[in-house]
């Protein structure tokens, strides 16, 4: 499921960014190309930690922006983009890889996450896949992390 | 025991953390009620213990709800240390 949604049209490798909302806006901007979300769906996400704070920082190094399906999700989506200098989301929370998520309701979008945690569980897994320079590297990383045997 | 897991959305990182939380009972060998909401239903969710990153469950301390603060929603071990004693 994470493997249909990650693949080489929504994974990016960026330099560097000015700020942690345009990290959001870059890491979405495939899917706004592939209209599978509306552009107030990237203004909604910013929104959202503006008011609530950086939450979406689930792990060191790692956020997943979203808002809700009706703030503009045409289709279940997902992007990635990592970021070769990490970009501040709070004082204290570096972030390197922005993982989009764009759901239709609460549950198609379920088994996608659950890959994910399968992909975030392991400090070195995160590390591995900072580390690739291709958005291939990064597909075979996340395919191989989400599906292995835990 | 009913432990309500929080944040923004409801669809994100809470589910990716209730998952966590149930590998966190699991090892520390205790049965629990696990769910996740967002923000503005949980204020009005009744619940043993609520759980979420800082800035999030914040929101929903008045004083008396027992609340667990995550800086690392991955991180098994944490949630395991935090969520233990209030079991």
């Amino acid at each position: 499921m994470l493997t249909e949604l990650l693949n080489i049209d929504t994974i990016q490798i960026v330099n560097k960014v000015a700020n942690w909302q345009e990290a959001i806006y870059v890491a979405a901007s495939p899917l706004i190309q592939q209209n599978k979300i509306e552009k107030r769906y990237i203004q909604a996400m910013i929104q959202s930690i503006e008011q609530h704070g950086p939450y979406v920082v689930l792990t060191p190094k790692v956020a997943i922006p979203h808002a809700r399906p009706s703030d503009g999700v045409n289709e279940l989506s997902m992007s990635l983009l990592n970021l070769q200098n990490p970009v501040l989301f709070g004082a204290d929370k570096p972030v390197s890889l922005i993982i989009v998520l764009a759901a239709t309701d609460h549950t198609t979008h379920l088994q996608a996450l659950v890959d994910l945690t399968q992909v975030l569980q392991e400090p070195s897994q995160i590390d591995n896949i900072i580390g690739c320079q291709r958005p291939e590297c990064i597909m075979e990383k996340i395919k191989k992390y989400a599906t292995e045997e835990q | 025991m009913k432990i309500l897991v929080v944040c923004g959305n409801g669809l994100g990182s809470s589910f990716i953390m209730e998952l966590n939380v149930k590998k966190a009972l699991l090892e520390l060998g205790k049965e629990a009620e696990v769910t996740h909401t967002d923000l503005t239903s949980a204020t009005a969710e009744k619940a043993d213990i609520y759980i979420g990153a800082g800035d999030i469950v914040d929101q929903l301390d008045n004083g008396v709800r027992k609340i667990v603060r995550i800086v690392n929603m991955m991180s098994i071990p944490e949630i395991t240390f935090k969520l233990g004693p209030l079991l």
